[in-house]
């Protein structure tokens, strides 16, 4: 084994400049692969998060709430007891409340129909709301009558910062109308989200609408990656079940589903990506082999006189093949790694917030790879070497040893 | 044989008239609307599953594109005032002291909570926005088709008219979504003979899509044909009343 090993290195770097080249086609798919594996993954991860921000990992909402119309409907039954549930149940996630009130509301000329959102949120989750969507100004608190308003919706409005709106919720159980300042102004990357975003504090909202009441109470869950998203659909029956008929428990995939539909179509994408590459690659290590099978057609020739048989013969070719594949792979694994390992510290590029914004995927992307797929990327790699190598090696094994040695290419 | 010739010539005119579908249409919301100015109370039940509230609204129209409506209860609600001019709905709430705008995207949301949008509330836009069709017609009723006309600010994808072939009163008016399922049926009853049209003094709004949801509008002291002022369909008759 090891005089084949030697053997079979030495007669791949025979043609040094043609084994380079392919071993470079092998290394060029294994880094592009690698790469392409982290940044989708940065992808992946980002949008989850940013997902699961806006919409919680779990949603409670009263069931069949896509059939109701009016708000008092829509309203959870007994909010601070099912919130509580929820706490008891998860100790270590995090509650968001929010009650969602139509409302007309109008500056000094204009006028807007709106989803007035109240909110309760955790600190960590105000700070970071503020830092992601914040333009100017101060959200607005508990005990102020102040509003937030997209940056678009204040345009619409005609109002900037400081100046007042009204806000009009008829057939509600609260005030049903009440005037706010406008304390903050929003950015978001989809223009549509910006034209329609009007926050308040939750006890602002339930005082125009609904006292004590909540339309939507979201579950944050210590997650942060989407691999490990099936924890959420484990979790949901068990919530279901505790908190009882009358509420319906929806994973954010239910909540969004055509963002979930775009996430589903990632890793597909990777594989179909993956193949490409090796399959190009291993165009060019099959030329290689085959080559270098027509060269030495006469050495193979003597190899097999000398009482070489075909299964010997075949695993020379093969090895030859994977120590190609493999000297490059190691290559290409390296860059990419390291390539993955610079940009894993969080990279952006021109637009990103643009394109991106709309289907939730952060400015900031932090590619990462795990074991997982640096050692699929080599078995790819691997694959690839017998693959290319398995049809010339049965031509070689074949061979007539006479015929062989007499042949001239 | 002069007599004879008079009547083919009537009977000749009158079936012209009633084979034209915008004539029909112009007289069933002639009927529906009165034919004319009207100031009335309305007392408007708005039926949930759950619950049931109800409102007392005084209304001032002239008929065609102008209305005031105020609401006199329940006591929460008492002070808001409506005024429709035209294309344009504006909204007093006492709570704000201030008038709102309502914007055009905002002219099929509900009224008060009811079954009723704001556009339902007067106007003619059944005639201004819908082209008519006769599709059925017997010795007693015809059926219009309204097909909505391509800038027309409509949410239905077509509306379907019932009503008697004598005086063209209004029996049923049933909404169509885009995709043709039925949303929204109005019927009328206790028709009153008011100026030479038969006016429904109750109107009945069904919900279709939701079991149970029916608000139902019932006029009284209504007085047609009385002189309104200009001034009863201006900002300040929202505040102060007409």
């Amino acid at each position: 084994m090891f005089n084949l090993l030697t053997l079979s290195w030495r007669n791949v770097w025979r043609q040094r400049g043609r084994s380079l080249l392919t071993a470079g086609a092998v290394g060029l798919a294994v880094f592009f692969a690698l790469v392409y594996q982290g940044l989708i993954g940065a992808v992946e991860n980002g949008m989850y998060n940013t997902l699961a921000q806006a919409v919680g990992h779990l949603q409670v909402r009263v069931a069949g709430y896509r059939d109701k119309r009016e708000l008092r409907d829509l309203l959870i039954p007994g909010a601070e007891a099912v919130k509580a549930k929820l706490q008891q149940a998860q100790p270590q996630a995090e509650i968001v409340v929010s009650l969602e009130v139509p409302a007309l509301l109008s500056g000094e000329s204009r006028s807007r129909g709106v989803l007035l959102v109240g909110q309760e949120q955790p600190p960590k989750f105000a700070q970071n709301f503020r830092a992601q969507f914040l333009q100017a100004g101060q959200m607005p608190t508990s005990n102020t009558q102040g509003i937030a308003l997209g940056a678009a919706l204040a345009r619409a409005l005609q109002v900037k910062l400081g100046d007042a709106v009204y806000a009009y919720a008829p057939n509600t159980q609260g005030s049903g109308a009440a005037a706010y300042k406008v304390v903050a102004l929003l950015h978001f990357p989809d223009p549509a989200a910006e034209g329609r975003a009007a926050y308040l504090s939750l006890a602002a909202a339930q005082a125009l609408a609904a006292p004590g009441g909540a339309t939507r109470l979201e579950l944050h869950l210590p997650i942060t990656r989407y691999s490990q998203d099936s924890l959420v659909s484990a979790l949901r029956p068990a919530l279901a079940i505790a908190l009882g008929p009358g509420l319906s428990v929806e994973t954010w995939r239910e909540v969004n589903p055509s963002l979930a539909q775009v996430l589903a179509l990632l890793q597909p994408l990777v594989l179909v990506m993956m193949l490409i590459f090796f399959v190009l690659a291993g165009l060019m290590v099959v030329n290689t082999v085959y080559l270098g099978l027509l060269e030495r057609t006469r050495e193979f020739g003597v190899i097999t006189a000398l009482g070489a048989g075909p299964a010997k013969v075949t695993w020379m070719v093969l090895l030859e093949s994977l120590l190609l594949c493999l000297s490059g792979a190691v290559g290409g694994g390296l860059l990419g790694v390291g390539l993955v390992t610079i940009l894993s510290k969080g990279f952006t590029y021109p637009g990103l917030d643009k394109i991106g914004g709309t289907f939730g995927i952060p400015q900031v992307l932090y590619p990462s790879l795990s074991v997982w797929a640096v050692l699929g990327t080599l078995l790819f790699a691997v694959l690839t070497g017998l693959l290319a190598a398995w049809w010339p090696a049965r031509v070689a094994a074949q061979m007539e040893p006479v015929e062989a040695m007499r042949f001239n290419a | 044989m002069k007599g004879k010739i008079l009547l083919l010539l009537l009977g000749l005119s009158l079936s012209s008239a009633a084979s034209d579908p915008q004539a029909v249409l112009k007289a069933i919301v002639d009927n529906q609307r009165g034919g004319g100015s009207v100031r009335a109370t309305l007392n408007l039940s708005v039926a949930r599953t759950d619950r049931q509230t109800q409102y007392v609204l005084d209304i001032v129209s002239d008929g065609n594109e102008r209305a005031l409506i105020q609401v006199k209860a329940p006591p929460r609600e008492a002070g808001q005032a409506f005024l429709r001019d035209g294309d344009n709905i504006l909204i007093y709430n006492p709570t704000l002291k201030r008038v709102l705008r309502l914007p055009p995207s905002g002219r099929s949301d509900s009224f008060l909570g009811s079954d009723l949008s704001y556009s339902d509330l007067s106007g003619r836009d059944l005639q201004r926005d819908y082209t008519p069709k006769i599709t059925a017609e017997d010795a007693n009723n015809l059926t219009l088709e309204l097909t909505p006309q391509p800038s027309a600010p409509t949410p239905y994808g077509k509306v379907t008219i019932q009503a008697k072939v004598k005086g063209y009163v209004p029996l049923e008016v049933t909404f169509f979504d885009q995709r043709s399922q039925a949303v929204k049926k109005v019927t009328f009853a206790q028709y009153a003979e008011v100026n030479g049209h038969s006016f429904p003094v109750q109107t009945t709004v069904e919900d279709l899509l939701h079991s149970g949801n029916r608000t139902t509008l019932v006029y009284s002291d209504y007085k047609f044909g009385v002189s309104i002022p200009s001034g009863c369909f201006d900002q300040r008759a929202l505040v102060a009343g007409c």
